[in-house]
């Protein structure tokens, strides 16, 4: 259902708010009056929408569906994807292959629904011949990947739609702006009177403090697993899976914040971060950037 | 959330960048608290043989207004006490002083008849006075922006003040980022005003010392003038140079208001002390060059070499080398320092004069710094990033200076080669910095 | 002036290869402690302490001073 509704907030203000890759998003636009809020909120969702749809691999005929069933053919892609693909590399070479855009398929065994157990080892193995961005020969924008292999765009998706919608925002008005896609978020600037956004941030994590956090400028996410995760003999399964194993990495922080300049970066880092296991505080840390963990 | 500082970047930032175009943010601005950051530092320092001993704190408080601009104050305390050199030779016996006071102020703890007051030294003992006290405070006012794209300019003002000395600055530095961020070219200009007012009045240089009060006026001008221009070269993607040229020319009254010679006889015993005479100006030419680079992963290897001659006739080559070794995943770190550092004498260093050197020249001076030495600095610095974002460090040096025996006069050079007329000195230091972030 | 070796010193910026450095590499040297100075309150007080026990003082920026300690 793809609407967009204008509702007025606690504290007076004004969100236009819509629903976008499974979560609920909001645009909050300072100083915009009902009528100029519902335009920017529907300019911001059809971007959000048209990222979903372009890259969801639930939609027939769309790139991610080309891509994916191009059983060992090379197939050449748009330079918007292009772009995603090159900053999954990236973040790939930086991150010692713990992020892959391959990884998807390891959703065939591992769920994390209600009453879900832990995979058969079998199973689990089976599948990593094909994962691995390595295996990939990416030259942009040809791209050919080993037959049995899938690409997911789930793990920059969401940011990059923040990112684009308030890149368009900050074209259409020149007062500030703020998108936030299920608590990924990014603001163009402080708010007209000077004063920051306030922003509360929920960590997923039932029993913890929820940190607030005053934004100027740049972006804010966060992973946390939100019930996602498996308990077995006393081990918790998160629901970030290494691709490189198969299996979430030992001792993993049950949420992991960052800010960054942009959401698409600040995203990456946190998934990253939760793949370095017990290491998450002490490589955001080499990264210099702002970070918040629950472990 | 910690507290975050300016200008920070990591190859996703940049990565992301790159995905998103130009339309992005540059830099995040998100907190949980104000746009403050602090950092202290402070200074315990000991010289050996009882001699100086100094505690100072420094303080800083940055205010980033934006991710260009910071507004930042440095507050120094400087209190210094011990016993100095005063510049006159060792001898067999025991030699007397005046301790230089002010009219109205009370003598120190020597003993004082009427007007002057003196302190005595033991036989074959380097003279030092033995009431050197000083405090010190100084404030320096910083404002650091961006005039435009790829470019920083740093604006500084300074203060410091003392009992006997006062200085004003003003100073500026430029630089810009050529060549992808892999070059930057920086030029400064600083400017300071100094005055020189010591205890008990300034005395006529080469002027015999005849009592606590001096035969000159109550204060003198200083003034410096400094220039430095430099290059920053990313040389790979760990590693970077550094090579800066710097000049600095200072002119006025240069004299250390307190320091003496003695003027010796044939038998190195002292006739009697004078004053001691610089040169009104002075030019110093140094070349620093320096090297950083990432090493076994993240830790840090770094080398300087300076290299510097003035128009006093000094020439002194210092190199200096750390490795920071970070331990428990980047947590801590352990930094080896080691440095040494050769000077050779000014043209005008003499360790005392005869009498006819007194009537025949112009500039002396027996003040051990601008003597021929050798010095070698040792130390470890262990420093902890705290989770919680602060950061601190202790470091501890070990600091040897060994005098070389130049500068004899001529008439009792044997004689004052029984003396230990450039001795050496030993001096530790511990350093203890916190950072608020 | 010794310009033999300002001419051997400069040419040591220069002659490593120089490779083009991309922006996304520039992580590495961004960190705090790959900054010349990484650590200036400290590095201020060690050039006071120099400044007051030897001759020459500066090379990293100005020379310091500013007291009666030289």
């Amino acid at each position: 259902m793809q609407t967009v509704r204008v509702e007025h907030l606690a504290d007076g203000g004004l969100a236009a708010r819509f629903q976008a890759m499974a979560s609920p998003c909001e645009v909050l636009v300072d100083g915009a009056d009902e009528n100029e809020l519902a335009e920017l909120g529907l300019l911001a969702a059809r971007e959000c929408w048209r990222i979903q749809a372009k890259w969801s691999r639930y939609q027939a005929g769309n790139i991610v569906d080309a891509i994916n069933s191009a059983a060992g053919q090379t197939i050449e892609v748009d330079e918007e994807t292009a772009g995603l693909i090159e900053f999954a590399a990236q973040l790939h070479a930086g991150s010692e292959g713990r992020f892959d855009l391959t990884a998807g398929l390891l959703r065939r065994v591992w769920s994390f629904r209600e009453g879900a157990t832990v995979p058969d080892p079998a199973a689990v193995e089976a599948l990593l011949p094909h994962i691995g961005w390595h295996r990939v020969v990416w030259q942009a924008p040809a791209l050919r990947m080993l037959p049995g292999m899938e690409l997911d765009f789930g793990g920059v998706g969401k940011e990059y739609a923040v990112d684009r919608a308030l890149a368009l925002l900050s074209q259409a008005t020149s007062r500030p702006a703020l998108v936030n896609l299920g608590g990924d978020l990014a603001a163009n600037r402080a708010r007209s009177d000077g004063s920051c956004w306030r922003i509360g941030i929920d960590s997923g994590v039932d029993r913890t403090a929820t940190p607030l956090i005053r934004l100027t400028r740049g972006a804010v996410a966060t992973s946390g697993d939100h019930h996602r995760y498996i308990t077995l003999g006393g081990r918790r399964y998160g629901h970030v899976i290494d691709p490189r194993t198969g299996w979430p990495p030992p001792q993993a922080p049950r949420s992991v914040t960052v800010a960054g300049a942009s959401c698409s970066e600040a995203g990456a880092l946190t998934t990253i971060a939760i793949l370095y296991g017990a290491d998450a505080g002490d490589w955001l840390r080499s990264q210099q950037v702002d970070f918040h963990v629950v472990t | 959330m910690q507290l975050n500082g300016p200008q920070r970047r990591n190859r996703f930032a940049a990565a992301a960048l790159s995905l998103l175009g130009a339309s992005s943010a540059a830099t995040a601005h998100a907190d949980d608290g104000s746009d403050w950051t602090f950092d202290t530092s402070t200074l315990l320092y000991a010289e050996g043989a009882g001699r100086v001993k100094v505690f100072e704190p420094k303080v800083n408080a940055s205010l980033h207004l934006d991710e260009s601009r910071t507004l930042a104050a440095t507050v120094t305390v400087d209190a210094l006490s011990g016993a100095t050199p005063n510049g006159a030779a060792p001898y067999s016996k025991p030699q007397t002083f005046f301790q230089p006071h002010s009219t109205s102020g009370s003598s120190g703890s020597s003993s004082s008849s009427g007007v002057n007051s003196t302190y005595t030294t033991a036989a074959y003992e380097l003279p030092k006075d033995p009431n050197f006290e000083n405090l010190r405070g100084a404030l320096e006012i910083d404002y650091s922006f961006a005039p435009a794209a790829k470019q920083h300019m740093d604006l500084s003002t300074a203060l410091s003040v003392e009992d006997d000395y006062t200085s004003i600055g003003v100073g500026g530095h430029w630089s810009r980022d050529f060549n992808q961020g892999n070059t930057t070219l920086g030029a400064g200009l600083n400017f300071s005003s100094d005055f020189i007012s010591p205890v008990g009045g300034v005395n006529t240089p080469l002027s015999q010392m005849v009592g606590s009060i001096a035969n000159g006026p109550s204060s003198k001008l200083k003034l410096v003038q400094d220039m430095v221009v430099g290059v920053t070269q990313l040389v790979s993607p760990r590693s970077l140079v550094q090579v800066n040229y710097s000049l600095s020319h200072s002119n006025g009254y240069l004299n250390d208001p307190y320091k003496i010679l003695s003027v010796v006889d044939a038998t190195a015993a002292p006739l009697y002390y004078v004053y001691e005479s610089r040169p009104g100006s002075r030019l110093k030419n140094s070349l620093y060059t320096h090297y950083k680079a990432r090493a076994m992963g993240t830790d840090v290897f770094d080398a300087s070499y300076r290299y510097m001659i003035d128009t006093w006739g000094i020439r002194s080559h210092t190199v200096e080398l750390s490795y920071r070794a970070y331990i428990a995943g980047e947590r801590g770190y352990l930094e080896p320092h080691l440095r040494g550092y050769r000077q050779s004498a000014a043209d005008f260093f003499h360790a005392a004069l005869d009498q006819g050197q007194v009537a025949g020249t112009r500039f002396a001076s027996a003040d051990q710094r601008l003597g021929a030495f050798t010095a070698y600095t040792g130390g470890l610095e262990y420093g902890d990033r705290h989770w919680a974002g602060h950061d601190w460090s202790v470091r501890a040096e070990y600091y040897r200076q060994l005098g070389k025996v130049e500068g004899l006069p001529p008439v009792a050079g044997n004689a004052l080669a029984r003396y230990d007329v450039a001795p050496s000195l030993s001096a530790g230091w511990l350093i203890f910095s916190l950072g608020f972030r | 002036m010794n310009f033999r070796s300002i001419a051997v010193l400069a040419a040591l910026s220069v002659l490593p290869g120089c490779v083009a450095v991309k922006p996304w590499q520039h992580d590495i040297l961004a960190r705090p402690d790959m900054q010349p100075a990484s650590n200036p309150l400290q590095a201020g007080l060690e050039d006071h302490i120099y400044f007051s026990k030897e001759a020459s003082s500066g090379g990293r920026g100005f020379g310091g001073g500013g007291c009666g300690c030289n």
